[in-house]
């Protein structure tokens, strides 16, 4: 597991953009109430079947193969079991992949949210063509559209240190 | 408190600037690898540094990411590859190295020899 | 050291391959978060951990650890320990503390 969940939320974003997707859908949805903390991440990527599927979750997956898979998944899976969550991996080929995490919020190694803005700055600057849809949720929603942003902002390019800057910074505010 | 509004300003601001790199024609493309070993070893602050140094020393480079770059003990790792396509790789980064590297190697052209994977 | 000279010098269980028993320890790294492990330890270590998910064996591997030290009667799932024979990584395991199990490690010198 890693230290807190912004860097499962990059590490997790990172196997997406790599799945070559267009258009990646991240939640974070806390819940006092359910006591829960949910990460989905939803992706129209290459997708995967049912062989690899069950291989994604496996560690050694990576070391076995020439593509590298890496620690992501099994980490977070790892994660969920400790903290009494749960893990749901779906996907099918050529349209995509959906990633449900949840997590006891009240658990004791449940770990902290972390820096969720950088970790979406560095997503979208990953690779700028890519759009993202943000949603948090405690108790009120913020949506943030990457959609919208470029709308604003025109001929001026979203990844721009500038904008990246203040897009972390507008996501990490309206978080806490 | 940010909002969407502050968009139209910023917007205004980049137009403003000069653009210096040449996209397509960069005299320089560094890799960072952020991987799960990589995001784990702390890649991100060395992704910062090298973001933002690449933006306010104005240099003509592009700064992408990529995944694991199999050598997991040596993360945070760096590969910068020239017009000609010779690639130095950098290992056990941090954002004080990255400072130096952008100073030496992308500034200067000078390879960091001692932050490389030869000096190990 | 060798692990198998760790084993016979503080009398801990030791499963392990004949090629695991014969590597070299260099040091030791005492830590229970896996990325922190990651980010932080060295090659031809052996780790000290409560953890004993799959995912200890991957990091082990990654990291080129001599062992993984399990600690206060960790008792590792089978999967574990098969993979980690699979992989000629030695397993070693203490009643002790993971205090404790350092405390003595260091005294021998490791």
């Amino acid at each position: 597991m890693l230290q807190d969940l912004a860097m499962h939320i990059l590490d997790l974003g990172e196997n997406a953009i790599r799945a070559n997707a267009d258009f990646i859908v991240i939640e974070l949805l806390l819940d006092d109430v359910a006591d829960t903390i949910s990460l989905i991440i939803k992706d129209n990527g290459s997708g995967m079947d049912e062989e690899m599927l069950k291989r994604v979750v496996d560690p050694f997956y990576s070391t076995r193969t020439t593509r590298k898979i890496g620690l992501g998944l099994p980490f977070i899976k790892e994660l969920s079991e400790l903290c009494n969550g749960s893990f749901e991996l779906t996907s099918q080929v050529n349209q995509g992949t959906t990633l449900r995490v949840v997590l006891q919020k009240s658990h004791w190694d449940t770990p902290p949210l972390g820096d969720v803005g950088e970790a979406i700055m560095m997503l979208v600057q990953a690779k700028p063509t890519i759009d993202y849809q943000f949603h948090y949720r405690h108790q009120i929603d913020f949506y943030v559209d990457t959609c919208e942003i470029k709308e604003q902002l025109e001929d001026v390019s979203i990844a721009e240190l500038e904008i990246l800057l203040w897009l972390k910074e507008y996501i990490n505010e309206n978080i806490n | 408190m940010k909002s969407l509004a502050d968009l139209q300003k910023l917007r205004a601001e980049a137009q403003k600037r000069v653009n210096v790199r040449n996209v397509g024609n960069e005299d320089y493309r560094v890799v960072v690898g952020m991987g799960t070993c990589g995001i784990a070893a702390g890649a991100r602050p060395v992704l910062n540094a090298f973001h933002e140094e690449v933006s306010h020393e104005g240099l003509n480079a592009i700064v992408t990411q990529a995944g694991c770059m199999g050598m997991c003990t040596l993360e945070p790792m760096v590969e910068i590859y020239d017009k000609q396509g010779n690639k130095t790789t950098y290992i056990k980064m941090d954002a004080t190295k990255a400072h130096e590297v952008v100073e030496s190697h992308l500034k200067h052209g000078t390879v960091l020899d001692k932050y490389t994977v030869n000096q190990m | 050291m060798t692990v198998e000279e760790l084993e016979k010098a503080t009398g801990w269980k030791l499963i392990a391959t004949e090629e695991a028993k014969a590597k070299e320890v260099k040091g030791a790294f005492c830590g229970d978060l896996l990325s922190w492990v990651m980010g932080n330890s060295h090659p031809d270590q052996v780790w000290l951990t409560v953890q004993s998910h799959l995912n200890v064996v991957a990091v082990a591997v990654l990291r080129e650890f001599s062992g993984i030290v399990f600690v206060q009667g960790v008792n590792p799932p089978q999967e574990t320990i098969d993979k980690a024979l699979e992989e000629d990584l030695a397993i070693l395991q203490t009643d002790l503390t993971a205090y404790e199990a350092c405390a003595r490690l260091y005294d021998l010198g490791i």
